[in-house]
């Protein structure tokens, strides 16, 4: 076992009860030390850039992350492990429960910028170039863009070929892996492990995403890598404005499939996915086990009927920025603001104010 | 059909996870056995997953019956005997007491299991069972398999698999086995605990890792008969911790625990809530009363401690079984912690 990351199980999980579905079998992500995959390419990154800097010698590392979600805690936790000052910068709009969660790994945690890209411009302007270069070896953690992230979160191929082989699964019966695309950090690890094993062209990729934050997809559609304005899903985890350079020129050389949906269905999947499992899920985890809910939608993708002789991979990739009070919630305002779009209003003499209560009443 | 029997899994080897739950540095360390990756969400996928299938074996060798399984439980026990019969393709028929929660009916009966609901409490549902139900099948053309939700040693044999895969984790971890000083698991009837001793009789670790029992108060009918040095009954279960309400504790329970030296420690239904809660937010998971009774202990190392008679350090390390279990919604819990 890893010092900063954890092996975790792949298991067969049913989601439905018939004869004619393909198999499941889940990457238990969430059993990581911060919760979420981002454990094992953070990890990596820190422990090679410490061991290296501690080999040196002459200067004491120190690690800065300015997410206020997985990557952030993920960062904090690998510094807990080993021992190591963090300073994380995260955005106002991160939730407390966040701001707690770090904190009480020891790191030091500034609030600051209005969104991500702030609070890393914040911390890179402000904080990092403000510390004594003579003593300090900084370790800038993306959450994302970064080899060194991607080569750690490849070791999940390993593992999930070592179970395959120790559960008896042939790997020709793997027909597709799922997992959720947010900039593309997990899906370059799993490309990278793909290849290790001469997999890369055999086993396709469906890449999910959540309406909103859907930049993957749209770039693939475009043809060349887009950047978004504005990120409109609640999937957090999800919501970077681009995608990473490989991840588009990986999409395009092995063919992956993308699949966007609703916030409100996968939140509906999270909470389905918690009665039947007792696990409570983020958004953004929720759309990759989605498909398993839903295989028709992962059939299309992949443009081929499965049977129960198939097997399909389901990356959890795991998170904590969610509780099931926070699912439920968003879950009424959305279904709301779902309702509110689709009432028809004649009688144009109401005001604002009164078509606004008469929809509310109807609800 | 036997070839296809022995290749269906019918439980899942966990993993064996290390968790900060204290916040004190100087705390053990603490790994956690996280056995609600079960197929039945509780570490019962193993004993009454390889009771039913031995059965199941057994029968089909010695001749052309077909199966029936039967079980008594509306908790888990009911519910991983249900799930064992989905995998294996065998008919089920659960028949559960009126006070059984609605959803654990109907994730029984979303696998596939016939689910009768009749009768007070545990012991009239399981009469009815015995006499109105395994009583009226034809014995020549089917054989019932009887499961007990934990009082048959062929169950014991089948959870002992966890200390099986605990030494096995911490060999391939390369983690010293001397280093831990503790087993930290909840008592029901003590079908887990017999489980877990069985296991370390077999790697020769029953004398050298003491395991801590964990009930709740209403529930601790070992801790009274280690008290009285006889077995006791309870008259009735007065804790929030279902899953754990047995009025009693198997016989091998009582003298296991005599012979090695078992350490008891009782909760309040509070604590155990209380620690539920946190639980779920620290970790993700859901985990009901009679399992956080056990993590609880993580989060409070000094019990531990108290219960071992001396102090532990941060090389030592102490060992929870996440017994898992499913009978709890986030919404029960919330619920009867509103009404503490």
């Amino acid at each position: 076992m890893s010092v900063v990351y954890n092996k975790t199980p792949l298991l067969r999980k049913v989601f439905q009860n018939s004869q004619n579905l393909p198999q499941f079998f889940l990457k238990y992500e969430c059993l990581q030390p911060s919760g979420s995959f981002k454990s094992r390419g953070i990890g990596n990154l820190i422990l090679k850039s410490a061991t290296q800097i501690n080999k040196i010698g002459n200067k004491k590392p120190h690690v800065f992350a300015s997410s206020g979600g997985n990557a952030g805690f993920a960062a904090a936790t690998a510094c807990k492990t080993l021992n190591l000052p963090c300073t994380v910068v995260v955005p106002k709009a991160t939730k407390q429960r966040m701001v707690e969660k770090i904190k009480d790994t020891g790191a030091n945690v500034i609030i600051n910028g209005a969104h991500w890209k702030e609070a890393d411009i914040f911390l890179k302007n402000s904080i990092m170039n403000k510390i004594d270069n003579n003593l300090i070896e900084p370790i800038y953690v993306h959450p994302f863009d970064n080899p060194q992230i991607w080569e750690g979160h490849s070791t999940l191929v390993d593992e999930m070929i070592e179970s395959l082989e120790s559960q008896n699964v042939p790997l020709t019966k793997i027909k597709g892996i799922v997992c959720s695309v947010g900039g593309g950090g997990l899906y370059n690890g799993i490309i990278q492990g793909l290849e290790r094993f001469n997999l890369a062209n055999k086993i396709p990729i469906v890449g999910v995403e959540t309406k909103g934050c859907h930049v993957f997809n749209t770039s693939l559609k475009m043809n060349k890598p887009i950047q978004f304005e504005k990120i409109t899903s609640i999937a957090t985890s999800l919501g970077t404005a681009n995608i990473s350079d490989k991840t588009f020129e990986y999409a395009k050389k092995y063919n992956t499939k993308s699949v966007v949906v609703e916030d409100i269905d996968v939140i509906e999947t999270c909470l389905n996915y918690t009665q039947s499992s007792n696990m409570v899920t983020e958004p953004a985890c929720g759309a990759a086990i989605h498909l398993a809910y839903h295989t028709d939608i992962l059939e299309k993708a992949l443009g081929q009927k499965l049977s129960a002789d198939d097997v399909i991979l389901i990356i959890a990739c795991g998170g904590s920025s969610n509780t099931i009070s926070d699912l439920e919630t968003t879950l009424v305002r959305l279904k709301e603001e779902k309702s509110l779009k689709n009432i028809p209003f004649i009688n144009s003499t109401l005001t604002e104010g009164e078509k606004h209560t008469l929809r509310l009443k109807s609800l | 059909m036997t070839n296809q029997t022995n290749e269906i899994p019918v439980y899942n080897k966990t993993p064996l996870i290390r968790e900060f739950l204290s916040t004190d540095p100087d705390s053990p360390q603490t790994y956690v056995k996280y056995e609600t990756l079960q197929p039945g969400r509780s570490f019962k996928s193993r004993g009454i997953g390889t009771l039913i299938r031995s059965r199941v074996i057994e029968t089909r060798r010695s001749g052309n019956k077909s199966i029936h399984v039967f079980s008594s439980s509306g908790g888990n026990a009911g519910y991983a005997a249900a799930v064992t019969c989905s995998r294996l393709s065998l008919p089920c028929t659960v028949v559960v007491p009126l006070t059984t929660k609605t959803h654990m009916v109907k994730k029984i009966r979303d696998v596939g299991a016939e689910v009768i609901v009749i009768g007070e409490h545990w012991k009239e549902a399981d009469s009815h069972l015995t006499n109105e139900v395994i009583g009226k099948i034809d014995k020549e053309k089917t054989e019932a398999i009887y499961v007990h939700p934990f009082n048959d040693p062929t169950i014991w044999e089948g959870h002992s698999t966890i200390v099986d895969e605990i030494v096995e984790s911490l060999n391939n971890d390369q983690v010293d086995i001397s280093r831990v000083k503790g087993i930290v698991c909840s008592i029901g009837g003590g079908g887990l605990y017999n489980g877990i001793m069985t296991g370390l009789c077999r790697h020769n670790l029953a004398d050298k890792i003491p395991v801590i029992a964990v009930e709740t108060i209403g529930t601790d009918a070992l801790s009274r008969s280690l008290k009285q040095d006889k077995m006791v009954t309870l008259d009735k279960i007065t804790s929030i911790a279902s899953s754990l309400g047995s009025v009693y504790v198997t016989q091998e329970t009582f003298e296991f625990a005599r012979k090695y030296a078992t350490k008891s420690i009782t909760l309040t239904d509070d604590e155990v809530l209380k620690t539920s809660l946190k639980y779920t937010d620290f970790s993700n998971y859901i985990t009901e009363p009679a399992c956080a009774a056990a993590i609880h202990l993580g989060f409070y190392p000094e019990i531990t401690e108290k219960a071992l008679g001396h102090r532990l350090d941060k090389d030592d390390i102490i060992i929870i079984i996440a017994c898992g279990g499913s009978t709890c919604t986030y919404k029960d819990l919330e619920t009867m912690a509103t009404k503490s």
